[in-house]
């Protein structure tokens, strides 16, 4: 068997020269290279493992001397050397075997944590540069993603419902509507409701300013001020943009890339094609707290009492064991952790006068039944 | 591929011939002049992720540059960051080791890859990773101060700040010298011992002394 390798010496022009190794007896390890060859004595030798991998072997003539030194590429010559006659020479190479496992054994453990890291460090990076995309992409997207998710939105929560059209139902929505967008002290969006003739208990914003609201909801609520709580969240969802940084973030950097460099087209494409799909998602929990946060706020601007939105969840919550119907409170689960911060944000931001509105609730439970 | 390393050994740059359609690669802002003929194309190598891996762990920049001599031969001269000598390194089929932000440029045969340095590197002060550039081809790096070629036979201790690149041949590990006092008191603090044998190119200045030593004259606003 032969191996490659080098030879160092200090009398050679370069300092090294190739050469080709092989074991000449159990004593004897030859190294041929141009002009000469060079003997080591196995039992006598210092074997270490050396390189910057930890993958080439090194043999010394002596435990004193470093030159000349033969090196030897891989650490197949160690197996062989295990296997030598020589109780000595044996000893030496399941020594340096070890301290190779030793040093690659650090080294993966240390590639792992490094990974980890960056991963972490990545995964930071991203989130950062998302909201640094969104920035960049312009509202009009919003609105386009809202068009094109709307369909698949309602076909998957709602399949086949027909919209509600009665007047009062569309004016007094319209009302809480307005009294929050009023709060706003600019926005991009213009915002509108769809009231959706469904059981189900649900309500969400498309990008741009679209709400839908399913008839459920409006049901299970008890005064227009809960109804305006969970408007007033799902208005911050569309104010932050969540819908997009989140597609943003899952369609991935080259897309993000592609828009901070400038090429909005092409990243564009990629994120209206992946948009409707990923609108099915939920939002991150940062996405729900920061919305929680935004919602307390504008309902104190809006002169709502902010409780509303506490006490809906706490309704639901009640009733959780039928789980039938309650599809907001499926992506909004209400954690206690939730209902304490929740209770925490509506001490803190509390309306400066309570304007209740002037909409008779009962009747318009009645029209929905 | 001709060069001519001028202005040695303290502000060098290096002036490179290219043939009709010879190109070379070189770090983003590293061009200091070209001749017109010469057209350049910017690419992340090797994709986003290498490159974003590169620039992280080994202080390399994101984008390169890959300057061709379309029109005729051409020259261009780059430069590096710091003050300091330009090294050439005629590459035949070898690898060599280099520390963060030594690479100037290079032959596109070369290729220019992150290595993990372990643990140890960590407290190298020189980078998490380390550039490996393997192949053959014409390879140009920098260092602070001159460079020295030091032939290591068996060890040598170097304090890690002036440690430009060394051949893959070499293992190193960083350590104390010295005792807990000499780490904090003798300002030596961490070094790099080499085993093995083959080149190692030293660098005559430190960039973190130097730095700590300028900061000195830093102007500091004074707190109202």
């Amino acid at each position: 068997m032969k191996y490659k390798g080098l030879v160092f010496d200090e009398t050679f022009s370069e300092g090294k020269k190739e050469a080709e190794i092989l074991l000449q007896n159990e004593y004897t390890l030859l190294a041929r290279f141009d002009g000469g060859e060079l003997h080591i004595e196995l039992d006598r030798a210092q074997i270490h493992i050396g390189g910057f991998d930890h993958d080439m072997v090194y043999f010394y003539p002596d435990a004193v001397r470093k030159n000349p030194a033969v090196l030897v590429h891989g650490a197949e010559i160690l197996t062989k050397l295990a296997e030598n006659s020589n109780p000595e020479t044996r000893q030496k190479a399941i020594n340096a075997t070890k301290v190779r496992g030793k040093k690659k054994k650090f080294r993966l453990t240390g590639i792992i944590f490094i990974i980890s890291l960056v991963a972490g460090l990545i995964s930071l990076a991203t989130t950062e540069a998302a909201s640094i995309a969104v920035k960049l992409i312009p509202v009009k997207w919003d609105e386009k993603l809202g068009e094109i998710g709307y369909p698949s939105a309602i076909a998957s929560i709602a399949p086949g419902s027909s919209r509600v059209d009665d007047k009062y139902v569309i004016q007094s929505l319209d009302t809480i509507k307005n009294r929050l967008t009023g709060a706003l002290k600019k926005t991009p969006f213009k915002y509108s409701i769809t009231i959706i003739n469904s059981p189900i208990e649900n309500a969400f914003a498309l990008p741009g300013g679209r709400i839908v609201v399913l008839k459920g909801l409006l049901l299970k609520a008890r005064s227009p001020e809960e109804v305006a709580g969970i408007l007033a969240h799902e208005i911050t969802h569309v104010e932050k943009r969540h819908a997009m940084k989140q597609i943003v973030q899952n369609t991935g950097l080259m897309a993000i890339l592609q828009i901070i460099i400038g090429d909005t087209a092409s990243g564009g494409a990629v994120l209206l094609q992946a948009g409707s799909e990923l609108l099915s998602l939920g939002y991150s929990r940062s996405m729900e707290s920061e919305a929680d946060i935004g919602g307390m706020k504008l309902l104190a601007a809006a002169n709502i009492p902010s409780d509303g939105l506490i006490q809906f969840f706490k309704k639901m919550s009640e009733n959780e064991k039928e789980m039938k119907n309650m599809e907001w409170l499926l992506t909004h689960p209400l954690s206690e952790k939730r209902a304490q911060t929740l209770e925490e944000l509506s001490r803190k931001y509390k309306p400066g006068k309570v304007e209740p509105f002037n909409i008779d609730w009962k009747k318009i439970q009645n029209q929905l039944r | 591929m001709k060069h001519e390393i001028i202005g040695k050994p303290d502000f060098p740059v290096v002036k490179i011939y290219l043939e009709h359609n010879e190109s070379i690669l070189a770090e983003s802002g590293a061009m200091v002049s070209m001749t017109s003929g010469i057209t350049i194309e910017t690419r992340a190598r090797g994709g986003v992720f290498s490159s974003l891996k590169r620039m992280v762990m080994s202080g390399e920049s994101f984008f390169q540059n890959k300057f061709t001599a379309t029109n005729g031969s051409g020259e261009i001269i780059f430069a590096p960051d710091t003050m300091g000598d330009v090294h050439f390194k005629k590459m035949s089929s070898e690898d060599i080791i280099l520390s963060r932000g030594a690479y100037i440029a290079g032959s596109p045969d070369l290729v220019i890859d992150s290595k993990w340095g372990g643990f140890k590197s960590m407290f190298g002060g020189e980078g998490i990773l380390f550039l490996k550039v393997s192949g053959t081809g014409a390879l140009f790096f920098s260092s602070f101060g001159a460079i020295d070629e030091i032939d290591v036979r068996g060890e040598c201790i170097i304090d890690n700040g002036h440690i430009v690149g060394f051949e893959p041949t070499l293992d190193f590990t960083i350590e104390k010298l010295g005792g807990i006092k000499s780490l904090f008191l003798s300002g030596e603090g961490f070094v790099c011992r080499f085993r093995g044998s083959g080149k190692l190119y030293m660098q005559t200045r430190n960039h973190s002394s130097f730095a700590a030593w300028a900061d000195g004259w830093r102007k500091v606003e004074s707190r109202q």
